[in-house]
């Protein structure tokens, strides 16, 4: 084989590998599942059950904080665990058909909903939570503070804040259940634009682990 | 005569090739199902540039593949032959041709367009389309202004989609009944819609309403279920859906009905006058 002839066969080689090797990466790519549970899953604030009579129960304790206080963004708003040491609140796994009970403690102040349609309360048993122990079905434009939405199950929940007089550490409690169907993987997000940036969907709105988050269901 | 003989087998060949293309592009379906008038509208028009643009696009491709074949350069032959100057007759017939095909699409296309962008009756059914990170809402101002999560909408009725946006370009999208129209932020945007189908029974099997228009961290997942319904089943639908919201007190919680809306609830957002508006 002459110069021309080995040339022709090493670049050929090369191409072909170059090729395979992109497409391998492509596949790769494709197959991938981003590792959400890696670092941000927040297990901890989920506590499993079976009630009396067989159906399978979970409980998420989660707390809205005005500073998250670890992280990249300590200064960040956000969903967060209340168990030491405190971590994003917002990546959990439930079990299927579950009945899930949210149990929340918001120590944020109130912000306006761009859209007053979220003030009702959607998707959950009875279409309604409980405001520190008050049943409602709607909650008033004027206390919303941020929401926990998860649109392919139909869930919507506005969250009460804290009066801009309340004392230091005040927090209101709020709590709803709403059921789980099959396994899947369902994100979830505040509606209120409560982040950064110019309409506000921006920061904590738009980074899983603040104010978005995703819930699997197995 | 040799160059006749030539002619003959291009116009052979070519004739059977297209025959063939333009049977395949009537069997093979063009997604999406043809489920509203726009549909069947946009539909025809995709398949007439289809079955125009077929026999030209196969007269090209005949010609190249016979003459790499057939007039090769063969082993001592030059390599280029003479010139041989234009013909003004055939040049004339391409240029008359070509303007008249492209006359015929241009007035079939605009005909069309017309047609889907204009309502299907004197009086179509009002429904805004609300696109916000990273949700849709709707909302019947014939029905007190009500907003709802899903969309549902009454089969062989015109409807008239107002749509807009609370914050960044959204773009509304029903791909089973091709319905698409960008949601801008103070725009006040139209779209008619008249389904000839109910829900469920295109060929996909469920209908959604997506974005069209990547529109941050959730774009992806930003979809909404489409209820197709009978006229009855929706006006049932709808007056319960209104009593419910004006019972519980969501109607008046609710902004007043507008073509665009300028939220000032949020700091961030930026404040226009309402006079402003187009």
């Amino acid at each position: 084989m002459n110069e021309r002839g080995t040339k022709a066969v090493v670049w050929t080689s090369v191409g072909t590998l170059v090729v395979i090797g992109l497409a391998a990466l492509f596949v790769w790519l494709l197959l991938w599942k981003p590792a959400y549970g890696s670092q941000l899953t927040a297990q901890s604030a989920v506590s499993l059950g079976t009630s009396p009579t067989g159906q399978k129960t979970a409980t998420v304790h989660l707390n809205i904080v005005q500073q998250v206080g670890v992280g990249q963004h300590a200064d960040w708003l956000g969903y967060q665990t209340p168990t030491n040491p405190l971590h994003p609140g917002t990546v959990f796994n439930l079990p299927a058909h579950a009945l899930v009970t949210v149990i929340v403690h918001n120590f944020d102040s109130r912000t306006a909903l761009r859209n007053t349609f979220f003030t009702l309360v959607q998707g959950t048993v009875g279409n309604v939570e409980y405001v520190n122990g008050k049943k409602m079905p709607l909650m008033s434009p004027d206390l919303t503070s941020h929401t926990f939405t998860i649109p392919d199950l139909g869930v919507s929940v506005p969250m009460e804040g804290i009066p801009n007089n309340a004392a230091p550490n005040a927090f209101e409690t709020i709590k709803f259940t709403f059921k789980t169907v099959g396994p899947g993987r369902y994100r979830w997000q505040c509606i209120v634009p409560c982040g950064s940036g110019l309409y506000g969907n921006g920061g904590p709105m738009s980074e899983i682990g603040y104010m978005s988050g995703v819930i699997t269901v197995t | 005569m040799r160059g006749a003989k030539h002619g003959v087998r291009i116009a052979a060949i070519w004739i059977v090739v297209t025959v063939i293309v333009e049977i395949l592009i009537g069997i093979i379906p063009i997604p999406s199902p043809v489920a509203s008038t726009q549909a069947q509208g946009e539909h025809q028009t995709l398949y007439m540039l289809f079955y125009v643009a077929a026999p030209i696009f196969t007269f090209v491709l005949v010609l190249f593949a016979y003459e790499l074949v057939v007039f090769r350069r063969r082993r001592g032959e030059p390599a280029d032959v003479p010139h041989r100057p234009d013909s003004n007759p055939i040049l004339l017939l391409w240029a008359a041709l070509s303007f008249i095909l492209v006359l015929f699409l241009a007035g079939w296309g605009t005909f069309t367009l017309h047609e889907i962008t204009t309502a299907n009756g004197p009086r179509p059914l009002h429904i805004q389309v609300i696109g916000q990170q990273w949700f849709w809402t709707f909302r019947y101002p014939s029905y007190g202004g009500m907003e709802t999560r899903d969309l549902y909408a009454p089969v062989n009725t015109p409807i008239q989609f107002d749509v807009t946006s609370l914050d960044v370009v959204h773009s509304f999208w029903i791909y089973d009944y091709d319905i698409k129209e960008d949601a801008v932020p103070g725009v006040h945007n139209v779209a008619y819609f008249e389904a000839t189908k109910l829900g469920n029974s295109t060929p996909s099997g469920h209908d959604w309403v997506v974005c069209n228009e990547l529109c941050g961290l959730w774009h992806g997942h930003m979809r909404t279920q489409l209820h197709v319904i009978t006229k009855t089943s929706f006006a049932s639908w709808a007056n319960t859906q209104e009593a419910f919201e004006k019972k519980i007190g969501l109607l008046k919680d609710l902004p007043p009905y507008s073509l665009v809306y300028y939220p000032t609830s949020n700091a961030n957002w930026p404040s226009v006058p309402q006079d402003q508006s187009p």
